[in-house]
């Protein structure tokens, strides 16, 4: 009886975060994710290699410009916004590389999760630099077109 | 029956793990970024192209008034030629990028509404193709950067004996 009842009792409604799919991590798919991992590794070796290389040169530079050191500050700026630019997705991508050759190893689901939560971290980082650049551009037309119809008619 | 039955769930198994659904949340989110930012990449090569073009014609004019029997700008102005043969070579080959990005997202995009496996790998596959191209620019860059340091290198050993 008390089954019965139960047959006409609704579920209950499924959380929103599973998605359900028969998607799988093949061999021939798992090579592909490996040597992906394989060159992230080495771009952001040569990313950090020049990025390491640009700070010397740009401090060599400015002590030629500022022997005594007065304004170090902009040196600064620049050091910190030159990591956060290229140590953000940098440090994304080796999330990503480093996650998912351990998921593939070890063949662990929570290691793939945090791999592709870092990917998507470097899409949506890149995507939104692309959006603040286009603004910037938008934003420099907008003002170039406003200055050059004031101009216009005095001239 | 029950060898029946793990004839039919053995193999399925034994082709790989399935995904969560984070991982696919998280794939989803990636195709959509990655369609966004391969189609904005597109449109500004198409627009620096065609920048390109009409300020290649306007030097191109410019120069054929500017020369005039001038000897110096007569020798230089073949190497316009070449930089403009440089430039559309390197927005040809940006332009091939992106197409190939915009092919994984694509696939990525539809193996996940879709639920195929076969262009799931594809989308994959794209993508390790993308990061060997990668690879092989980064080097051609590296060593093209390792030839001028040579180059300056050298010729700042020469400058002092002249």
């Amino acid at each position: 009886m008390e089954t019965s009842e139960n047959d006409f009792i609704a579920p209950d409604p499924e959380p929103a975060a599973p998605l359900k799919s028969g998607l799988r991590i093949t061999p021939e798919l798992g090579a592909y994710l490996r040597e992906i991992s394989v060159w992230t590794f080495i771009f952001i070796g040569i990313s950090a290699f020049f990025f390491v290389l640009t700070v010397i040169q740009n401090y060599f530079n400015y002590t030629q410009i500022d022997p005594e050191h007065e304004n170090i500050g902009s040196l600064l700026n620049s050091t910190i916004l030159g990591l956060l630019l290229i140590g953000m997705p940098g440090w994304f991508a080796y999330q990503f590389a480093i996650n998912v050759r351990k998921g593939l190893q070890s063949e662990s689901p929570a290691a793939m999760e945090k791999g592709f939560q870092n990917l998507r971290g470097l899409y949506v980082f890149f995507g939104i630099m692309t959006i603040l650049y286009l603004g910037i551009l938008l934003l420099a037309f907008v003002v170039a077109i406003t200055f050059s119809r004031q101009i216009t008619p005095m001239g | 029956m029950q060898i029946l039955d793990d004839e039919f769930t053995l193999p399925d198994q034994a082709e790989g793990d399935l995904l969560s659904g984070r991982s696919l949340q998280s794939l989803q989110a990636v195709a959509n970024w990655a369609l966004f930012l391969s189609v904005t990449g597109l449109a500004i090569s198409v627009l620096l192209w065609l920048a390109f073009m009409v300020i290649g014609q306007m030097m191109g004019t410019m120069m054929e008034t500017m020369i005039g029997g001038n000897p110096i700008l007569s020798v230089i102005s073949p190497f316009f030629g070449i930089i403009s043969v440089v430039l559309t070579v390197m927005i040809a080959i940006h332009v091939a990028i992106l197409a190939l990005h915009t092919r994984f997202a694509i696939r990525l995009r539809r193996s996940l509404q879709l639920n195929d496996q076969p262009m799931f790998v594809k989308a994959w596959k794209d993508m390790r193709n993308l990061m060997r191209i990668f690879g092989i620019l980064m080097g051609i860059s590296f060593l093209f950067g390792m030839f001028v340091i040579y180059l300056v290198m050298s010729m700042s050993a020469i400058m002092p004996s002249n």
